[in-house]
């Protein structure tokens, strides 16, 4: 059987009937098996459940029934997504033992298109971090090094696709969470613009910023992916009516004459000299391409990372005060209301959730609200409008996605700070709600470098195409870690 | 902007968390740390700038106030998942603190 593929192979072999989808299922869950205790991508595996929908598709195959390009596939979800009858922790124990009544929307576009749900991925508990090691089930590792970071906060998705353990993933960005984890296991990962799909059934953490996206091995898999998730939903009001672009076709055009903004501070004296000059060879490959390389400056740009770290604590803390051990989860025991909310919450959320409650509520504090919470969103208005100034005079941007490669276990964990600042490159596309693409671009000492494509919001399909162009002339998205 | 030790045992009273005083420690030294960096917000003049508190094109939309039912199979799932419960009733700790059941 073939192995080590993307998702629009897959889904030539299981349409051709050259594989079964119970035999891609079966396929999977031995890699995982085998991989699963080293990288820690899965926090749950349920087997024998995707087996029985996976024998489903393959009956209605065998039928002869119209199905989806992803029927029969299978597929991880970060488990700080809700998925109906497998259990769903955000990687925290106040959720141990916490199994979903109901689909987020996005997975069930995806199982009523024939997806096979076959896992739960590990990440930062409740998304919160850069490098999957505030998960209290352990920190996911890098395929490439396992005593690396897979990254954060949707490590266990991106490793995923890595290690080859499932055909693709569906995580979460709200400040570089998909973007960040691509880069450093050097797969394909989308941060859809706020709205392009819908956020009902991810646990929330910043309601403002929070989106839903794919990991995959290629831009071509991501289009096929968001060909099924994206669009409005009536259960998440902030869902674009704008209609879905046909991304698969869109992404096959040539970018002849596309303008590329390259902003400069993206490029400052401390990026990793190796990475600057992958990104500038990336630049020549755009230009082979036909596309127009022109310099623009977004100089609110070191606001982005300060600006994020207000606004995300104070949405977090809000979102947050619900997991309280009454309805749902674990409680703590304790004798009165007070301590069994503090008992529950106590060995329920590792340190960085409640360092984010903190931060949250106490800039949410009268006193405060003002100069740090208001005064963000503001800042937000500037990097916002200054972004899509930028897009007035180019179609697509592209940075770096991180400014070094994935870094050891340990590094930063006792350096909140130090571990804020990876998102470097990452909160301002957040921040202004458009979309960005992270694929790779080159490898150091073995170790993946990410490309970062931000387009307007909305222009998936733009950003979609230029990778997937760029991943015409290139092979860097078809290199796997040996394991 | 430097925290006390007082402040952050305010903080996480509001938040409902409990610390122990190693950790009031770290966390006075962490959210110093973090709330100094993120003061660096106050250089950018935003005179005359509106706040963005969310991106969306959409206007409020509104939907009939509709009872849902759910099955009996749901149901049973939704008390299951309770941390506690006696019978199909959802058992919470008392509210009021010299209540005695």
């Amino acid at each position: 059987m073939k192995s080590h593929i993307g998702l629009a192979e897959w889904a030539m072999l299981l349409e051709k009937k050259e594989v079964s989808s119970v035999e891609a299922v079966n396929y999977f869950v031995e890699r995982i098996e085998k991989n699963n205790v080293a990288l820690n991508s899965f926090i749950t595996v349920d087997a024998d459940e995707a087996r029985r929908a996976a024998s489903v598709i393959d009956e209605r195959r065998a039928r002869g029934e119209a199905l989806s390009t992803i029927a029969g596939i299978p597929f991880g979800v970060k488990d700080a997504i809700n998925t109906a009858a497998m259990r769903s922790t955000g990687a925290a124990k106040i959720l141990d033992n916490y199994t979903p009544t109901f689909d987020s929307s996005v997975i069930k576009k995806i199982r009523d298109a024939g997806g096979i749900l076959i896992g739960k991925h590990n990440c930062d508990a409740f998304g919160h971090g850069a490098s999957n090691e505030n998960s209290m089930y352990g920190a996911a590792r890098n395929p490439w090094d396992v005593s690396r970071v897979a990254g954060g906060s949707s490590g266990g998705s991106a490793a995923s696709i890595a290690a080859d353990l499932n055909a693709f993933a569906i995580g979460e960005d709200t400040g570089g969470s998909i973007r960040g984890p691509a880069s450093f296991c050097g797969v394909s990962g989308l941060k859809v613009s706020y709205g392009r799909t819908s956020r009902y059934g991810a646990m929330p953490m910043a309601s403002s910023l929070d989106t839903v996206g794919p990991f995959a091995r290629s831009a071509e898999d991501i289009a096929m992916i968001m060909q099924h998730i994206a669009g409005h939903d009536p259960l998440d009001a902030t869902t674009a009516r704008a209609t879905v672009p046909n991304y698969v076709a869109e992404i096959k055009k040539p970018i002849q004459g596309l303008k590329i903004g390259v902003p400069r501070e993206f490029f400052m004296d401390e990026l990793d000299t190796s990475i600057r000059m992958a990104v500038e060879t990336t630049i020549k490959e755009f230009e082979s391409l036909g596309a127009k390389i022109i310099p623009v400056s977004l100089p609110h740009t070191s606001y982005a990372v300060p600006t994020y770290y207000i606004l995300v604590p104070c949405e977090d803390s809000s979102n947050l005060a619900r997991l309280d051990g009454i309805r749902y989860g674990v409680r703590g025991a304790a004798e009165d209301l007070y301590h069994t909310y503090t008992a529950s919450r106590e060995s329920g959320f590792p340190a960085e959730v409640k360092r984010r409650i903190m931060i949250g509520t106490f800039a949410l504090s009268h006193e405060h609200f003002d100069s740090f919470f208001v005064q963000a969103q503001k800042v937000r208005t500037i990097i916002k409008q200054e972004i899509e100034a930028v897009f007035n005079t180019v179609d697509v941007m592209i940075t770096p996605t991180t400014p070094e490669v994935a870094f050891t276990v340990g590094d930063k964990s006792a350096d909140p700070l130090k571990m804020y600042l990876s998102d470097i490159f990452l909160s301002s596309a957040s921040l202004a709600g458009i979309c960005a693409l992270s694929i790779p671009c080159g490898l150091i000492n073995g170790l993946p470098i990410g490309l970062q494509i931000m387009a307007p919001r909305l222009g998936e399909a733009r950003a979609l195409q230029c990778g997937h162009q760029f991943q015409q002339i290139t092979s860097w998205h078809t290199q796997y870690p040996l394991l | 902007m430097k925290l006390t030790t007082e402040d952050v045992e305010r903080v996480a009273r509001l938040a409902r968390l409990e610390l122990s005083a190693d950790e009031t420690e770290r966390y006075t030294t962490e959210l110093t740390a973090i709330l100094s960096f993120v003061e660096g917000l106050q250089a950018v003049d935003t005179t005359g700038v509106a706040p963005t508190s969310y991106i969306t094109d959409e206007l409020d939309e509104l939907r009939a106030d509709d009872v849902v039912q759910i099955d009996a199979g749901e149901r049973a799932q939704l008390i299951d998942a309770f941390p506690v419960s006696k019978a199909d009733l959802l058992v919470v700790p008392p509210v009021f603190s010299n209540y005695k059941a």
